[in-house]
C-alpha cells in the first residue's frame, strides 16, 4: 500500500493552512490553565506572563493569522469554494480575531503587565495583592480568550464536517 | 447553507481534530516563552517550569488519551487499520506520551527546582541572578526534547492531511 498517496501542491498548502491554525490558535487553550496555576502557585510571575501573552500575539498569532487567510484564500480559490458557507464563516471568524488582536488583546495584556508590575511593587513583600483594575484587566482577556477559543474551535467543527479537504 | 450530513464519523473526527489543537498547541510557545522570560524576568524560570509540568499533566497527558480514543473510533468507522498514517499516527502518539510522562515532567520538575537553588544561592550571594550549568544543561535538554516532539506533532499532521485527501 502507498504510504501518503499523490502528494501535491494542494497538500502542501492545506498542511501549512492546518499547521498554521494550531500553531497561531493553540496557546489560546492552554491560557485559562496556565494563569490559574500561575495565579495559585507564583503570583509574582503574573507580569511575565503578560508580556509573554502580548509578545506571542505579536510575533506568532499576527503573521499565523496572516499565513491561515493566504492559504485559505489559496485553496477555496483552487476548488472552487467562493460559495461555501464554511468558508465565508472562517474568514470572519479570522478577521474578527485579527481585528481583536492589535485593538484590545494587545493593549490589554500590556496594561495587565504594568499594573501587575504595579501592584506587586507596592505591596508588602509577605503579602501578594492585586488590585481590582488588574483583577478587571484579566477578566477582560480571560473572557475575550475564551470567546475566541470558542469560535475556533466551532470553525475547527465546520471544517471538519463541511470542507471537502 | 450547511449541506453536510453531519454523521458520528465527521463528528468524532471534529472532536479528534480539536483535542490535537488543544492538547499540542501550547506546547509550541514554549521556546517563545521561555526566551522572553529569560530575557525580561529570570527570577520566574521556577514558575515557568511549574506550569510546563502542570500543563503537561493536565493538559497534554489526558488530551492525548482523548487523541488516542476518538482517533481509534474514527479509524474502526472508516476501516483505515491497515493504513501508513494510523499506524504512524497511533506510534506517534505514543511515543509523545511515553516521552512526557518519563522525560518532560520529570525534567521540568527537576528544572524547577535546580532553578529555585541556583536563584537562592545568588540571593545569599547579594543578590545577583546567575544559573548553574546543570540548569542550563537540562533546561537545554528540555527544549530540545520538546522541538522534537512538536516537530512530532507538524510531521503527522502532514501525513494526516495527505493520506486522508487523496
Amino acid at each position: 500500500m502507498m504510504p501518503l498517496g499523490s502528494f501535491t501542491g494542494l497538500h502542501i498548502v492545506l498542511a501549512i493552512h492546518v499547521v498554521a491554525v494550531m500553531v497561531t490558535f493553540g496557546a489560546v487553550f492552554a491560557r485559562p490553565l496556565v494563569f490559574a496555576a500561575a495565579s495559585r502557585q507564583d503570583p509574582r510571575s503574573l507580569p511575565v506572563l503578560h508580556r509573554i501573552e502580548y509578545t506571542l500575539q505579536r510575533l506568532l498569532v499576527t503573521p499565523g493569522v496572516l499565513l491561515v487567510i493566504l492559504t485559505g484564500i489559496y485553496m477555496a480559490d483552487r476548488e472552487d469554494l467562493w460559495g461555501a458557507f464554511f468558508l465565508w464563516w472562517g474568514i470572519g471568524v479570522v478577521a474578527l480575531i485579527g481585528a481583536a488582536l492589535p485593538t484590545v488583546m494587545i493593549p490589554t495584556a500590556r496594561r495587565a503587565e504594568t499594573v501587575a508590575r504595579r501592584d506587586l511593587r507596592s505591596g508588602p513583600a509577605d503579602a501578594i495583592g492585586l488590585s481590582s483594575e488588574y483583577r478587571a484587566l484579566t477578566r477582560r482577556l480571560a473572557l475575550l480568550s475564551a470567546a475566541l477559543g470558542v469560535l475556533v474551535l466551532i470553525t475547527v467543527l465546520f471544517m471538519g464536517v463541511e470542507s471537502p479537504l | 447553507m450547511i449541506t453536510a450530513v453531519v454523521d458520528t464519523y465527521y463528528v468524532v473526527k471534529a472532536i479528534h481534530s480539536m483535542t490535537v489543537m488543544v492538547t499540542f498547541g501550547g506546547a509550541f510557545v514554549y521556546p517563545l516563552a521561555f526566551a522572553v522570560v529569560s530575557r525580561h524576568d529570570p527570577r520566574s524560570l521556577p514558575a515557568m517550569h511549574r506550569l510546563e509540568y502542570t500543563l503537561e499533566r493536565l493538559l497534554i497527558v489526558p488530551g492525548l488519551l482523548v487523541v488516542i480514543l476518538t482517533g481509534i473510533d474514527i479509524t474502526s468507522i472508516s476501516h483505515h487499520w491497515g493504513m501508513f498514517f494510523v499506524q504512524w499516527g497511533l506510534s506517534a502518539t505514543i511515543v509523545i506520551g511515553a516521552l512526557v510522562s518519563t522525560v518532560m515532567i520529570p525534567g521540568a520538575e527537576r528544572a524547577a527546582a535546580l532553578a529555585e537553588r541556583d536563584l537562592t544561592a545568588g540571593a545569599q550571594e547579594g543578590g545577583a541572578v546567575g544559573f548553574s550549568e546543570e540548569y542550563r544543561a537540562l533546561a537545554r535538554r528540555l527544549l530540545i526534547v520538546g522541538m522534537l516532539l512538536s516537530a512530532l506533532v507538524l510531521i503527522t499532521i502532514l501525513f494526516m492531511v495527505v493520506a486522508l485527501n487523496p
